[in-house]
């Protein structure tokens, strides 16, 4: 048994909301960028809600990286939970993901200081960030083939092939 | 009329952010249960079957319950066998 289960559970908990709100936040970002809206809503709401899940899905990562260090049976240690180019590489995935997250939210918050290019290229990023955090989760998760692992994970993969779609068959912006 | 339709707008903001993270919270809180059952059941059984092992004196190592992997890797906190007598 883990010296600090509650930690454990949180760590393995908050890991797979993450991965949920990143899917969110992944299909409001198309939502936007095809200026989809609620009815009766302007494009601003969907904006809006876009960014504070993104925020949502940063906070739950930064608890699942927190406690992934705290927690002295996952053996994660500070500089690499940060840097992405240590062993384990199902952890490296992870780190990778996590700093492509960072890299998008840094840029969105002094988006009106840069380039519209730079932000967009940064932004882009964000498409590499979802299968690497998906992959990560299966190959590091310690539930990876329990039912109600599996379930959130499918949903969050159909989910990202119909935005994609909707994003690629959606209009050019 | 636009004041009328920001209020609503900030409304529906402000209702569905509130909701996300609740929701997320109590996501959270399930998971972590889920995670925490998984854990236990693997662990008694675990036990169980050491118990079994013992009593055939069997050695089949490679005991799987379905929970593989639930439990985190677990520290060595037992004393070191010793090896006694035959001195």
């Amino acid at each position: 048994m883990t010296h600090a289960p509650a930690v454990w559970y949180l760590m393995r908990s908050t890991g797979i909301v993450a991965l949920v709100l990143l899917t969110l936040s992944f299909g409001l970002g198309v939502a936007n960028t095809n200026r989809w809206r609620p009815h009766g809503s302007r494009l601003y709401v969907t904006t809006e809600i876009h960014r504070y899940v993104s925020l949502l899905a940063v906070a739950f990562v930064a608890v699942h990286v927190a406690t992934a260090v705290i927690d002295p049976d996952a053996q994660v240690r500070t500089l690499a939970a940060v840097w992405p180019f240590g062993p384990p590489f199902s952890l490296a995935l992870g780190v990778l993901s996590l700093d492509l997250l960072a890299a998008v939210v840094l840029t969105s918050l002094g988006r009106r200081r840069l380039p519209f290019g730079a932000w967009r290229a940064v932004h882009w990023s964000a498409y590499a960030a979802w299968p690497l955090a998906f992959v990560h989760t299966l190959a590091m998760g310690t539930d990876a083939h329990l039912w109600w692992l599996e379930l959130p994970v499918l949903a969050c993969t159909a989910a990202m092939g119909a935005l994609v779609s909707w994003r690629v068959l959606g209009p050019a912006v | 009329m636009a004041s009328e339709q920001r209020t609503r707008d900030h409304g529906r903001i402000r209702l569905t952010t509130r909701w996300l993270l609740y929701g997320s919270v109590a996501a959270t809180a399930v998971f972590g249960g889920l995670a925490a059952r998984a854990t236990h059941a693997h662990a008694s059984n675990a036990s169980e079957s050491s118990d079994a092992a013992s009593r055939d004196d069997g050695s089949d190592d490679s005991f799987d319950d379905g929970f593989g992997g639930a439990v985190p890797p677990s520290s060595s906190s037992q004393p070191p066998v010793t090896q006694s007598g035959g001195s």
